[in-house]
């Protein structure tokens, strides 16, 4: 299988008056051909800072790649001219964010949008246009007869089938999944993620969803990667995630969720807070708040690749299982 | 069984919203009890009602009809002086910790407005007043440093501390805690959720514990009321209600959640449809349209509760 | 990104603790043309204040004998050098005729605005605050109002009441209170729904309260922002007002006043209109700059 994504020490910083923030630092990443990737991470582990940069959609300054390279497809998209990078957006790679609602137009029915959608990628009469338009909304389940309804007549979990409808009508290589399920309620959160598990054995499209539900990864990934203050600390197959945990901060998340099938009277939380981006530490990012922690986590920063089984990295000084178990 | 005190009661609660499209049904005959040092969960997703819920028994919301026991007496028939003092006795804490704190007011000035609104000190004691503000931050895990800054400069887990802070500073008997912990992450959801715990333990506090995630609500609750769109669908302990959850909602609700084991794969109950508006809504389950088990009947008659198992009870005519 | 800054101030964050007053304050510093708008008007207020001590001082020996006495000989003088503005129609000197001038359009300008802001903050506070029927009828009055052009109001309630400081001050404030109250029932209205303002409740404040000490602190900034936008619009009521004979009354410098003959000998004494126009010009554009130099330093706080 090859890699249909490449991130190679991706580094980006926000330069802004009252400071600089590191908000990633030496970033590696592969994704293959039809492979869901999940990247778990709290508030402020640059998630989302993540897929803009893949995107090219931060906003140039205060942000600015200072480092590293996305290979997209065998080519190298970090420093593509706007017009490239246009052609690539919403086309060969899509985008979905967390708030249905700031997604879409709220003066164009849902049918136009996913025509516009199809039509600024591809040379094809409008009537072909629209009626691609309606095959996706069906794909998604929204009945045809409702392609000239506006936004405000659909629900959240409506909305955001519209929003992955128009995401994948162009049928792109890979989907950025930026929370696409954490404005939703539960119920309607399990129908899209069925419909999306459906969607992925039909487009077969390469997926990196972001989210800090462990459950959702565990459900729907097949590889999974952590990232904490900047930095991806493990990142490995879903199986060896949750089963042979590597990185204490990775166990501390696993150990911190309330289960519903587990009986504890005290949940373990991780003591403290992620550090500030502003600084750059000397040594671990997740030292401070580490239960392993020892003298070389502090004051030397952890080698960037450490593997400890087929496919599986970490980021540690002290892995919590170390080679192939 | 030790003799529970009985400390809210709610009898027949409703709360009506007068819309230009009919009454929205927020809150429809809810009837319950949460005894004393307990924590009472509401479970529901959005649009159930259960925030409305909370925020009548505050009387934040004034109710349509419906009495509201506290410590004995109907809390919706005492007077303004009354209702003042009655703040005292029964807090909120709020879901989200960016806008429930005055921006324009420092931790310390945030965790005394209640002190000083209520009396209990005046302007000029500082000393007393600074002392009560020390023992609150302490008692919530927060740093003496931040006394005089700003909600913009915290983080979200700090700011909800200031918010249960502000909550305890009257020493109040009765939380509504009002998905306290929705919109933290992971790790500082379980230090939140942790510290409640020790609350309740140390100063005998009572919980409403409102909030959509079931994983949260059987950690901390003693007893759950399920709810759907402004309807109680099933009530019971924590214990029974988990161990044996009998209303299809319930059940759907549960089966819903992702588990985080990729070993395995649960099996959804995924329900038709969407949520359907409260607004003038007629007989019969409002769950019906949505509902895999639904037979005709359901649609159109009043429910009835029936009790499945002691204490546990199910509004839902399967049981009948 | 937003969630980059709110991270960044953590344990680790050694500034010292910013209110939102000095937050605002070091925004507006960095903004240069409201900061030239702010030193201009600092000076105008100097000469104001010049000008009424050397009054009181001098037991108005200078007004008199520099400011309004009138000499013949040098009627319509252009400028010179020991009349740097020239002379009007009556042989006074125009510089002098000036600078006792600022007095009347500074003070009776911010004067009527804050009498607009006292009287209509609180009518669009209670409005916004309370809504329902109560706002409908504070509203529709406030619209009323609203519908007749400002001049024209000013002017009617003059030729009612007479022509006075007072009632030139009554007659000026009225068409700003309508707007006033307009901007404080918005502000107040997107405060409103704030939780905290729930939680206030919940700890036992009443109504009064609550407006008081968490609404008004947290609407205020778009009324001060009004307020010195709204001076600029005042100067040149005051100024058109006098003008039309109906405001501050001659021989009063006052600027307006100035320019009602000024129109008569354009061609043959420009520095009349010139002049006192440029000072009007430069003092409305002054508060604009400042009022957009708040508004901008309000903003981004609002924003983060």
């Amino acid at each position: 299988m090859s890699n249909i994504l490449d991130i190679k020490e991706l580094s980006v910083a926000y330069h802004t008056e009252d400071g600089t923030v590191y908000a990633l630092n030496n970033i590696d990443l592969e994704l293959e051909d039809g492979e869901t990737l999940g990247l778990v991470g709290e508030t402020g582990a640059g998630k989302t800072t993540l897929a803009k940069s893949i995107m090219r959609l931060l906003p140039v300054p205060p942000a600015k790649i200072e480092y590293g390279d996305i290979i997209f497809s065998g080519e190298n998209i970090t420093d593509m001219d706007d017009e490239e990078i246009r052609a690539i957006r919403g086309n060969k790679i899509s985008m979905i964010f967390q708030d249905p609602m700031s997604a879409l137009n709220p003066v164009l029915t849902v049918g136009e949008q996913i025509k516009e959608a199809i039509l600024a990628h591809n040379n094809i009469s409008e009537d072909e246009a629209w009626s691609k338009s309606l095959e996706m909304l069906e794909t998604v389940g929204i009945t045809k007869n409702r392609a000239r309804d506006y936004p405000h007549q659909f629900s959240g979990g409506m909305k955001q089938r519209v929003v992955i409808a128009m995401a994948l009508a162009c049928n792109p290589q890979i989907l950025l999944a930026d929370e696409p399920t954490t404005a939703l309620d539960v119920t309607i959160q399990a129908q899209v993620l069925a419909m999306m598990r459906g969607l992925k054995e039909k487009f077969n499209t390469a997926t990196i969803l972001i989210t800090h539900d462990l459950g959702i990864v565990a459900q729907m990934c097949e590889k999974v990667a952590i990232i904490y203050a900047g930095e991806i600390v493990e990142v490995g197959n879903v199986h060896d995630i949750f089963k042979n945990t590597a990185h204490p901060y990775t166990k501390g998340l696993l150990e911190a969720i309330p289960s519903i099938y587990a009986d504890c009277k005290r949940l373990k939380p991780i003591d403290g807070l992620m550090p500030d981006p502003t600084i750059r530490h000397e040594g671990c990012a997740f030292s401070e708040r580490c239960i392993y922690c020892d003298d070389i986590c502090i004051h030397n920063q952890p080698p960037a690749v450490q593997s400890v089984g087929t496919d599986h990295k970490v980021r540690c000084w002290k892995p919590l299982c170390s080679t192939l178990s | 069984m030790a003799n529970k005190e009985i400390l809210l009661k709610i009898v027949n609660l409703k709360k009506y919203f007068d819309t230009p499209y009919g009454p929205l049904h927020a809150v429809d005959d809810l009837t319950f009890d949460i005894n004393k040092g307990e924590t009472l969960g509401v479970v529901g997703e959005s649009g159930c009602g259960k925030s409305t819920l909370g925020r009548c028994i505050l009387q934040l919301i004034k109710p349509t009809s419906g009495e509201i026991y506290f410590e004995g007496s109907d809390v919706l028939k005492c007077s303004r002086p009354e209702l003042k003092m009655l703040r005292t006795k029964m807090q909120i804490i709020f879901q989200d910790p960016y806008s429930s704190l005055n921006p324009r007011m420092t931790v310390a000035q945030a965790i005394q407005a209640p002190l000083l609104l209520q009396g209990l000190y005046s302007k000029h004691d500082t000393a007393s007043i600074n002392t009560r503000v020390d023992e609150l931050m302490d008692l919530v895990g927060l740093a003496k440093r931040f006394v005089n800054s700003y909600p913009h400069e915290l983080d979200g887990g700090r700011r909800q501390r200031i918010g249960i802070a502000r909550a305890l500073a009257l020493n109040p008997k009765f939380i509504v805690c009002d998905e306290p912990v929705s919109a933290l992450d992971v790790s500082i959801q379980a230090q939140i959720l942790n510290l409640m715990q020790d609350l309740q333990a140390d100063l005998g506090l009572t919980y409403l514990f409102i909030t959509h995630d079931l994983s949260v609500v059987k950690h901390i609750s003693d007893n759950i009321v399920v709810m759907y769109l402004g309807q109680f669908v099933e009530r019971g302990s924590s214990e029974s209600i988990f161990r044996n959850p009998s209303h299809p909602y319930t059940r759907a609700l549960l089966s819903a959640i992702p588990i985080p084991d990729p070993d395995i794969r649960q099996k959804e109950v995924i329900l038709k449809g969407e949520l359907c508006s409260p607004i003038n809504v007629g007989n019969g389950c409002r769950f019906a349209k949505r509902c895999p088990e639904a037979k005709d009947e359901c649609f159109a008659c009043d429910l009835s509760v029936v009790e499945v198992e002691h204490g546990h009870f199910v509004s839902c005519k399967k049981f009948m | 990104m937003i969630n980059m800054f709110s991270r960044k101030i953590g344990k680790e964050r050694l500034n010292r603790v910013r209110s939102p007053l000095e937050q605002a304050a070091s925004q507006f510093k960095k903004n240069k043309m409201a900061v030239i708008g702010l030193v201009i008007i600092i000076v105008l207020f100097a000469v104001a204040f010049f000008t009424i001590i050397i009054d009181f001082v001098t037991n108005d020996y200078i007004y008199n004998n520099y400011v309004i006495n009138q000499n013949l000989v040098l009627r319509l003088a252009p400028p010179s050098a020991s009349h740097i503005f020239g002379c009007d129609e009556f042989g006074r000197d125009l510089f002098m005729r000036i600078l006792w001038g600022t007095k009347y359009s500074l003070f009776i300008g911010i004067g009527a605005i804050l009498l607009a802001m006292f009287i209509g903050m609180p009518i669009g506070m209670v409005a916004g605050y309370y809504g329902g029927r109560t706002d409908n009828v504070i509203m529709r009055l406030m619209d009323v109002i609203l519908a007749v052009p400002s001049m024209l109001l000013a002017m009617a309630i003059i030729a009612a009441l007479g022509t006075s400081t007072v009632n030139l001050l009554i007659a000026m404030s009225v068409a700003n209170i309508a707007r006033f109250s307009r901007i404080a029932r918005a502000s107040v209205m997107t405060v409103k729904d704030n939780e905290f303002i729930e939680a206030a409740r919940a700890i036992g404040a009443n109504d009064m309260e609550i407006l008081v000490k968490y609404i008004f602190p947290n609407a205020f900034s778009p009324n001060l922002v009004q307020f010195t936008l709204g001076i600029g619009n005042s100067i040149l009521l005051v100024a058109g007002l006098s003008y039309l004979g109906l405001g501050v009354q001659p021989p009063s410098p006052e600027w307006g006043a100035i320019l009602t003959t000024a129109k008569t000998y354009m061609r043959d004494a420009w520095h009349i209109s010139v002049f006192p126009g440029m000072f009007l010009v430069i003092s409305v554009v002054a508060f604009n700059m400042l009022g957009d130099g708040l508004r901008d330093a309000m903003d981004p706080k609002l924003k983060k």
